[in-house]
């Protein structure tokens, strides 16, 4: 495969290593979306396998889908935008995975578009629902839940989006 | 860094109580409303340490609040307008006893963004969308919107300039994917006029086209002439137009266009043809598009100066006047409007001809709230002859127009006075408002 392409345009690949052991190879031109690798590689730390420690093999496989998608030239805008539409509706965590992972590589498209599809999950949610999501237990001490209860005392009742999804 | 946050469950994903500041700064900014960041803010000391909190909006209403001095004004600017539904909550521990329904409350305002980005909220009356231009005085001065739970029901967008004279054209925007968190980048925009001309914009390719100039093709089987546009509002993802003849037509974000229901208006047929005006109403979550078409009194033709020149000053003034209302329901399969006799538990809110002011709201939102309903801006005659004085004076505010309703049920047309019981969720405002 390298061989065919080689003889137009060189390209060249990288290989990156999930923190489940998994390689995938990818071309740089795709990889370097993300700005943490595109250091690395300018740095030249790519000739061996780059290590991901913080990604683990189902979210790079994510991360890497969504890196194909938004550099290949072939695709166009719809496509591009049902890719998007149809990612943000991977489950809460997923998306949360793929967050902390796009602020890893620093992959500003990824990140916002992650950001905003957390947000859009929650903005209707009570905080005890979304307590629940990200498995928080309230800490705040009986006086500032008084202040938060006068500052938002809807944010208490139980009536918005209950649903953990 | 947060000692006393306990974790529930240690088998499903701890890790996200410790998500990074910066990153909940970036989930956070996502959030348009303040509710939604007072709602952040209470779910635990390190969200609510990483997040400012919300500005606390006021809603103003009156002359004093917000300057409109001419000199001051941009010469365009962009007015969102918003209807909201205002829901007073009891607090926890009252809340045993809850057999008694939340009170609920609908404001429309209107949204300026400045020069500076900042954005200024007054108070509008819900039926006309115009600007409430004094307090009334049962009303409150300023509204915290922060002491309630607040639902948007609706919202548009007016595109307003002063050149020579007032004009605003009413702007609908199919927003780009889900890159941006701010919608700033529109990727097709429509623009109607007052006039009934659709101007429609896309970014990338670059293009400002009439949407007349698009119909060619569809409309080679209509003879009919080229038409001018009554609404257009976003439906499913895509822009919805109404011609006058009731055509539907729907842009893509890429201007595909297509006729999507045939003419239900045809000139030889319909006596009131030339005197109509449809709107464009969606129920929440899109679930239905409403052609609500107001038919008006054949006097209407006849202009002001005419009026003014007749020397019979008891006759009444009575120009876009409604005799009746027709409420149609698309049917996408086939390709159709379908007329409905019942609203159910819909209400219809319709502003005058130019005001592209329409939307719904459910009864079932509003406690005691009767649906079926279609509250509207007229001219029944003119305020001055002090028949219809009543609470509504305070807030209409301007003389020279009516409010009126109109009930699907027996098709009965009147002045607000004939609906009592009907407003309560809209007026008077409530003692709790305050």
């Amino acid at each position: 495969m390298a061989e065919a392409s080689s003889s137009i345009t060189e390209k060249f690949f990288l290989t990156l290593k999930s923190s489940d052991g998994d390689e995938f190879v990818l071309e740089e031109s795709i990889a370097i979306q993300s700005i943490t690798i595109k250091n690395m590689v300018e740095d030249g730390c790519s000739s061996s396998v780059i290590p991901l420690s913080k990604v683990d093999t189902e979210t790079l496989i994510k991360v890497i889908e969504y890196m194909k998608m938004h550099s290949s030239t072939s695709s166009n805008e719809e496509e591009i935008e049902n890719f998007d539409k149809k990612f943000v509706s991977n489950s809460i965590n997923t998306i949360l995975n793929i967050l902390e992972a796009a602020n890893f590589l620093d992959i500003n498209n990824l990140l916002e578009l992650c950001a905003e599809a957390v947000a859009n999950r929650i903005k209707n949610k009570t905080p005890e629902a979304v307590r629940k999501i990200f498995n928080i237990t309230s800490d705040f001490t009986p006086e500032e839940e008084a202040e938060i209860r006068n500052e938002t005392p809807w944010a208490f009742e139980g009536n918005l989006d209950h649903s953990l999804d | 860094m947060n000692e006393r946050r306990t974790k529930t469950n240690l088998y499903s994903w701890p890790k996200w109580a410790d998500l990074p500041d910066e990153l909940l700064v970036k989930i956070c900014k996502c959030l348009k409303y303040s509710f939604q960041v007072g709602n952040f803010r209470a779910v635990c000391t390190s969200w609510r340490s990483t997040v400012p909190p919300p500005s606390c909006k006021k809603l103003s209403s009156g002359s004093a609040a917000i300057t409109t001095e001419p000199t001051k004004k941009p010469h365009r600017k962009y007015i969102r307008r918003l209807v909201y539904r205002l829901e007073l909550q009891q607090l926890p521990p009252s809340s045993s006893s809850s057999s008694s329904p939340p009170s609920s409350y609908l404001i429309a305002v209107e949204e300026h963004y400045g020069e500076d980005g900042q954005s200024q909220l007054r108070l509008l009356n819900p039926i006309t969308g115009t600007p409430i231009s004094s307090t009334p005085s049962n009303f409150p001065k300023e509204i915290h919107l922060n002491k309630f739970r607040v639902s948007v029901l609706h919202k548009s967008t007016l595109f307003w300039h002063d050149t020579n004279d007032y004009r605003s054209n009413k702007v609908v925007c199919l927003p780009a994917g889900g890159r941006t968190c701010n919608g700033r980048n529109g990727k097709a925009v429509a623009i109607l006029t007052k006039s009934g001309k659709l101007y429609l914009f896309t970014r990338e390719p670059r293009v400002n086209v009439e949407l007349n100039e698009l119909m060619d093709r569809p409309l080679t089987n209509h003879n009919l002439d080229k038409p001018v546009y009554h609404d257009v509002v976003k439906y499913k993802n895509k822009l919805f137009a109404i011609d006058q003849y009731g055509r539907g037509v729907i842009v893509d974000s890429s201007l595909n266009v297509s006729l999507v229901t045939n003419p239900l208006f045809l000139p030889t047929r319909d006596d009131f043809f030339g005197n109509h005006k449809s709107y464009l109403v969606r129920t929440s979550r899109d679930t239905d598009l409403f052609l609500v078409d107001r038919y008006l009194d054949k006097s209407s033709v006849q202009t002001k100066y005419e009026q003014y020149c007749t020397s019979d000053v008891t006759k009444e003034a009575v120009y876009d006047m409604a005799v009746r209302f027709r409420v149609y329901k698309l049917d996408e399969e086939e390709h159709s409007w379908r007329k409905v006799t019942s609203l159910n538990d819909q209400v219809i809110f319709v502003g005058d001809d130019a005001s592209f002011w329409s939307y719904c709201v459910s009864a079932k939102d509003f406690t005691g709230c009767r649906g079926n309903m279609i509250f509207f801006k007229d001219q029944f005659r003119r305020a001055e002859n002090g028949d219809f004085h009543d609470f509504w004076d305070a807030l209409k505010h301007e003389k020279g127009y009516s409010l009126g309703g109109f009930h699907m049920e027996n098709a009965f047309l009147g002045p607000m006075a004939c609906f009592p019981g009907y407003t309560d969720f809209f007026w008077p405002p409530p003692s709790w408002l305050n």
